[in-house]
């Protein structure tokens, strides 16, 4: 079943066609990896599919409803409800602690401060990060930084997770952990992984690779 | 002179937002040279004046006018130090790139303040010929005074020209003093430490000789010695506002049962300083507004009318102090577009992972309720407490107003430094547009 689908889409940034006519389909379950050189606009797609951006052209659907024309209020509220993102560099917030990192989308969903943090620790220690729990962002090393990013991301049990780039800041070995790990708990959650990278070994994790090249869909490696 | 030469190359090739800082700065430099300049006019006047024009007027009156200009650069000051510290990451990185091609730590920092102190120079000089051009057509077509009566007298203003520049290259070379720069070209910012408790022995030393003069206790060296302590006192309850609001978001921050009040009080708790800095000047504000309740009580008790000469000078000080408060609260508005600037990409990464533009909004109001309230309540409490006076008014009643100017002082502080964060709403979405997610 098509969870995810972008048809013809296009996107724009002043003179440079960063997407042109793109089409995908992801399926339920599936882990897609969106691969390509630098600049050939594969994170611009997955902004566009997750609903951070908004293509010029086209059509992006998700789980059979049209994502792309909503407004930005019911755009948060899917990406806040439906996908997890995980992005290079962590991005957690630097003066809150690793676990009320994890917390804060939970408490953002109005749920108490102790519940959240007991399930942003389940999660922490899912991820092999509760070691680090009580230390804040600027303490933690690339691969724990990515962890905990993970967890945050995972912990609304989302539908979808993109990745963007989640172990380009990481040396081989902590990047193929960082991988298996949220590889696995989406697993486990039943959630549909899409990830953009430029890393060929990254991208056989996956079950499915898109080639992008120059802001078009060059092709599909099963 | 060669680094005067790199400064100005780097002048010209800074980025949009340091050439924003740059012309914050000159603004900060020219209202301070104005203010200063009024102070040294006022004390240069002689004779006696039309009492519409209220405490310049009459001779007695005239230093305590001049010192309470002099005071009007306090927020000022507050300003300035704010805004040199804007686009700091900009800067920093720019001054780590210089260590690559040989400048040493100091050549940096010496190089971060020329930057402040050369804006400046350009705001106090722009400032002092725009006063000077304006005061000689107001006292020549407004006030028909003579033009030969005395002005700016050239000493005083040129010592208040180089107060002003020199208070800036100060402010510019504190502003580098937590960054590190290695000739690797990275920079990093040393450990943002907590305010230290030990400040707070400045206000409790100040409090001794008052203490002991309520208790009844000889106080020797009288009056000096009460208002040494006074000073004392007033010095050290600024200096410790940054651990009040750092005490105050770190009790939010434990009890915050919402994602907002979180991030609210834990951004403040790490970095409470610059609000402390600026919360500082408006609660010094706020305190003398306060204060100011019982002498405006006092002589209404005493006078049952209010000839021109008070009417004046009243809402010359309600004036002077909302103009410190704007002041004010344009350098938090300053502070929170560099925590803008600085947190822009994990705002952004927020926003995309769900977070909506109000709560984002929130965040940031709540920031300056959590801030703003302790230091204007106790600042609010020391102005009317301090100045406790029931027993000097024939009628009572009288003491409702300095308490109900008390509740409005710190009322108007809270809203000055909330009303920041509303100014700041469109800066917060180009903060958090998608564009910032590719930045790093």
């Amino acid at each position: 079943m098509t969870l995810l689908e972008a048809r013809r889409i296009e996107k724009t940034f002043g003179r440079t066609h960063a997407l042109r006519g793109v089409s995908v389909a992801i399926e339920s379950g599936e882990v897609v990896a969106i691969t390509g050189p630098s600049g050939s606009g594969k994170s611009t797609l997955l902004h566009c599919l997750s609903g951070i951006m908004c293509p010029e052209a086209g059509e992006v659907h998700y789980d059979g409803r049209r994502i792309d024309t909503l407004d930005e209020a019911a755009r948060t509220r899917l990406r806040r409800d439906a996908f997890g993102i995980v992005f290079q560099f962590g991005r957690l917030v630097p003066e809150l602690t690793a676990v009320e990192n994890v917390a804060l989308p939970l408490l953002f969903n109005g749920d108490g401060r102790e519940k959240s943090a007991t399930v942003a620790r389940d999660w922490l220690e899912r991820m092999d990060a509760l070691d680090v729990a009580d230390a804040r962002p600027g303490e933690l090393s690339g691969g724990q930084l990515q962890r905990v990013a993970m967890a945050r991301a995972l912990v609304t049990g989302p539908k979808v997770v993109f990745a963007d780039e989640p172990t380009g800041a990481l040396d081989s070995l902590a990047g193929e952990k960082v991988l298996g790990l949220l590889l696995e708990a989406a697993r486990v959650n039943g959630s549909t992984v899409v990830l953009v990278t430029h890393d060929n070994q990254v991208a056989a994790h996956a079950d499915r690779e898109i080639v992008v090249r120059d802001g078009a869909a060059a092709g599909v490696v099963a | 002179m060669t680094l005067l030469r790199v400064a100005g190359m780097l002048g010209r090739g800074g980025s949009r937002a340091e050439r924003a800082r740059a012309r914050l700065v000159a603004v900060g430099a020219a209202l301070a040279t104005w203010f200063l300049f009024g102070a040294a006019n006022v004390l240069a006047l002689h004779g006696q004046l039309d009492d519409r024009l209220g405490p310049i007027a009459n001779r007695g009156t005239r230093p305590g006018t001049a010192f309470a200009f002099g005071l009007m650069i306090l927020p000022i000051a507050a300003f300035l130090h704010q805004t040199g510290r804007l686009a700091s990451a900009d800067r920093e990185r720019r001054l780590a790139a210089l260590r690559l091609t040989g400048a040493t730590p100091a050549q940096v920092r010496l190089l971060g303040a020329l930057e402040t102190t050369r804006s400046a120079a350009l705001g106090t000089v722009c400032g002092a010929i725009a006063y000077v051009l304006l005061e000689w057509s107001i006292r020549g077509l407004l006030l028909h005074l003579p033009t030969t009566a005395a002005g700016v007298p050239p000493a005083l203003g040129l010592a208040a020209m180089a107060l002003v520049i020199a208070v800036a290259a100060v402010s510019g070379l504190l502003a580098g003093r937590h960054v590190v720069t290695s000739p690797l070209g990275v920079t990093r910012r040393a450990t943002r430490r907590r305010p230290g408790r030990r400040v707070l022995l400045v206000p409790v030393l100040g409090c001794v000789p008052m203490v002991a003069r309520f208790a009844g206790l000889p106080v020797p060296y009288r009056p000096y010695s009460l208002l040494l302590g006074a000073g004392l006192f007033a010095v050290g309850m600024m200096l410790s506002t940054s651990l009040l609001v750092w005490a105050s978001a770190r009790v939010a921050g434990r009890r915050a049962r919402s994602a907002e009040t979180l991030l609210a009080a834990r951004a403040l708790e790490t970095d409470a300083r610059p609000w402390g800095r600026t919360m500082s000047v408006l609660g010094l504000a706020v305190a003398i507004g306060s204060g100011t309740g019982w002498i405006e009580a006092g002589i209404m008790d005493d006078r049952h009318t209010l000839d021109p000469f008070w009417l004046t000078s009243f809402t010359l000080v309600d004036l002077a102090l909302l103009v410190a408060m704007a002041v004010t609260a344009a350098a938090l508005l300053v502070h929170q577009a560099e925590y803008l600037m600085e947190h822009g990409p994990v705002l952004a990464t927020l926003r995309a992972t769900g977070v909506a533009d109000g709560e984002l909004r929130r965040v940031l109001l709540r920031q300056g309720i959590i801030a703003a309230v302790l230091p204007c309540s106790v600042a609010a409490l020391i102005g009317l407490l301090g100045l406790t006076d029931t027993g000097g008014l024939h009628n009572e009643t009288w003491a409702w107003w300095p308490v109900t100017n008390a509740v409005l002082m710190a009322a108007l502080g809270v809203l000055a430094a909330t009303l920041t964060t509303k100014a700041s709403q469109r800066r917060l979405q180009r903060a958090v547009s998608p564009g910032r997610l590719r930045t790093e």
